[in-house]
């Protein structure tokens, strides 16, 4: 005697026919759509959490062939975080190596110059409201 | 000992204010004093929540996070005396009160009901499995499931994608969320359609695979059922190795 599935199923009898359309056939490798392990709370989190921050269309969860992703991703970041300190590191020894009294020098009159553009820029702006005569 | 009616006013006011912020009188509190006592319960509320819902934390904006938190503190009565469990009513709070589609947001349920499920798996009291050995036969043995387990339905898949890509697949999606008996850590797994199914029929009416079969050839009339048999056994085996089925049931011998 044959036994009974179940009847009541949150897989509807329409989808789960679609599943089957595959198996109708004779293709004996066919799997329709494979279920996919996932890993544990903190696994899967974090690769939610990074898919949504480097949110893009074609990022789509791949435990298995992503997992290097992050890392390389973080080695990167971590390659470009170096070289910037270093170059800073190198304008800063540049500095300390002989005449960067000029140097400095200058770069701060440029950057107080700078600066005071746009402090200029703010109180011109300012000035339209107010106590413009002054300039 | 009752309350004085004064006593349970005052208590009153002050929860009101608590949870509120409106005005209230409270004698012999400072207002700066009520202030703070405010915040510090609503940053309990909030980090509870940040707690269970980092992901929804993360994709929500500012702003309609802390909408939400007011809302919730302001407008829910918690049921539980335990704040751990409140992210639970906090899920339903949320979706009662439809701020999905409000916000325009599909995703947001299935995201805190997602996030939610597994502190509900992790602490979900012991289910002992039947009786199991690891040697059997997987065509026509009955296959003992791991019973502490969720298994929901998802309309969105937040499990799979950045939710802003996850409105773009709705669909029926289901997701199996469990315990390894030995770690006890939650796992997760994206079934599919016909995995879910026999999952199902394994679980709740323990058949077995060659029955399952048998079963869907004849309902849906199809030429052969061995490609399906061949699927069935691919995601027994799988989920064998992952500790959602256990093992082969071990024979009851009767007692006279």
């Amino acid at each position: 005697m044959e036994k009974r599935l179940k009847t009541t199923s949150i897989v509807a009898s329409s989808l789960l026919a679609g599943a089957l359309v595959t198996f109708a056939g004779t293709n004996l490798n066919a799997r329709p759509s494979t279920s996919q392990v996932l890993g544990n709370g903190a696994e899967l989190r974090g690769q939610i959490i990074d898919l949504n921050i480097n949110f893009s269309p074609l990022n789509v969860f791949e435990m298995k062939c992503g997992e290097a992703k992050p890392e390389e991703t973080k080695k990167e970041t971590k390659k470009e975080a170096k070289v910037e300190k270093k170059e800073g590191k190198a304008v800063e020894a540049k500095c300390g190596e002989g005449k960067c009294g000029e140097g400095k020098a200058a770069k701060t009159t440029e950057t107080k110059t700078e600066k005071k553009e746009e402090t200029t820029k703010t109180t011109e702006a300012k000035c339209g409201e107010g106590k413009c005569g002054v300039s | 000992m009752l309350y004085q009616p004064d006593t349970y006013k005052i208590e009153q006011d002050l929860s009101r204010f608590g949870r509120t912020g409106n005005d209230t009188f409270i004698p012999g509190a400072t207002e700066e004093g009520l202030r703070q006592y405010r915040r510090l319960l609503r940053n309990n509320i909030n980090n509870t929540m940040v707690q269970a819902f980092p992901i929804s934390r993360q994709v929500l904006p500012d702003d309609e996070w802390n909408e939400l938190i007011n809302l919730f503190f302001a407008n829910h009565d918690a049921k539980t005396t335990q704040i751990w469990k409140l992210p639970a009513e906090f899920v339903t709070f949320v979706k009662e009160k439809d701020y999905a589609t409000l916000w325009g947001k599909p995703w947001l349920n299935d995201l805190l009901y997602f996030e939610w499920i597994e502190i509900e798996v992790y602490t979900m009291p012991d289910i002992e499995a039947e009786p199991f050995t690891l040697q059997g036969d997987i065509r026509n043995g009955t296959i003992v499931v791991n019973l502490e387990y969720r298994l929901i339905p998802l309309r969105y898949p937040v499990h799979l994608y950045a939710v802003e890509e996850a409105k773009n697949h709705p669909g029926d999606y289901f997701m199996m969320v469990y315990r390894h008996p030995e770690t006890r850590e939650v796992l997760f797994a994206d079934l599919s359609a016909l995995d879910t199914f026999t999952f199902e029929n394994i679980a709740h009416e323990q058949l077995s695979l060659s029955d399952i079969a048998a079963g869907l050839k004849l309902q849906f009339a199809l030429s052969d059922q061995h490609p399906l048999l061949i699927n069935m056994i691919a995601f027994v085996q799988e989920m064998m190795a992952q500790k959602l089925f256990l093992g082969y049931a071990v024979e009851r011998k009767e007692q006279f």
